[in-house]
């Protein structure tokens, strides 16, 4: 593989194991009761979301620190203000369709996340304070090449019955991230990546995948067990 | 279950994945994948593969990963 291919590359290997994490999606959405999967979809989601913005800026701290030490860190240091700026408030969006959906959102918030959705986020910081942040890159693609489907907000919303502005997130993510996923793998062909750092991003993206696809599981067998007498 | 001496080819293909369709380009990729990335990405296929039917062939009834 040559170095400056890391965005092309990743593509290929997401591309490749997509189909289980989508397939842990549709399971979700299949299940009996639409209205409650949904609203623990959101709750699970809030704890992913609020956690962008201050990753990225932990990743963009760490690169300006470091700036001199390689090219990737000079590159993310220079376009991932730009970024930032793309994720702000997504967070806030997901609290007022929470309220939407019928969630007292205070109570909610104050609920620790589960153990899966820490897994998922907390591999970042580890990663970003103790191998490099260029790291991110492989988690933000991955979640940004699986957004939601453009119909699945009308779709979700005959199932569960509830408001259109419950679906706002997912309406606008399903619009965005088509872009966003592309505009981070030019990035990372930007960063010009050895082999050794390449397969760091792509090992941090199948994790996300593996993840996040356990904590859409987890949110279906929860329901499950909740539905059973 | 790996093989010794087996190609990431081989072992992919041996999970389900169609690779001998792949492009040139993506061949190159698979063929260098390391043993850490290929563990992780032959555990997904299992999990895909333990799915119900009807999940594995999903419709737009799918997706929703958020950053």
């Amino acid at each position: 593989m040559t170095a400056s291919m890391a965005g092309r590359e990743l593509g290929t290997v997401v591309g490749l194991v997509s189909p289980t994490l989508r397939g842990s999606s549709a399971a979700l959405w299949r299940a009996q009761n639409a209205r409650e999967t949904y609203r623990a979809y959101l709750v699970a989601m809030h704890g992913v979301v609020r956690a962008s913005v201050p990753l990225m800026n932990l990743a963009l701290e760490r690169c300006r620190q470091n700036g001199g030490r390689d090219r990737a860190m000079s590159v993310l240091a220079a376009r991932l203000p730009e970024h930032l700026q793309a994720e702000q408030d997504h967070d806030a969006w997901l609290a007022r369709d929470m309220a939407a959906a019928g969630l007292d959102v205070r109570y909610e918030l104050a609920r620790q996340p589960s153990a899966e959705i820490a897994a998922l986020v907390g591999a970042q910081y580890y990663w970003i304070e103790h191998h490099h942040p260029v790291c991110l890159l492989g988690y933000i693609a991955a979640l940004e090449l699986n957004a939601p489907h453009p119909e699945l907000a009308g779709l979700l919303a005959e199932r569960t019955g509830l408001p259109s502005a419950a679906f706002s997130t997912i309406r606008l993510h399903s619009q965005l991230d088509a872009g966003h996923g592309a505009a981070v793998l030019d990035l990372l062909d930007a960063t010009q990546l050895d082999q050794s750092l390449s397969c760091a991003v792509r090992i941090s993206a199948l994790h996300t995948i593996r993840s996040l696809a356990s904590a859409f599981d987890a949110i279906r067998a929860t329901r499950t067990h909740e539905e059973q007498p | 279950v790996t093989i010794p001496g087996e190609s990431n080819f081989d072992e992919l293909e041996r999970a389900g994945f169609p690779v001998w369709s792949c492009s040139e380009q993506e061949q190159a990729v698979l063929a260098a994948l390391t043993r850490a990335e290929l563990d992780l990405i032959l555990d997904l296929k299992a999990r895909l593969d333990a799915a119900e039917p009807e999940v594995q062939g999903h419709g737009p009834v799918a997706g929703g990963a958020l950053f």
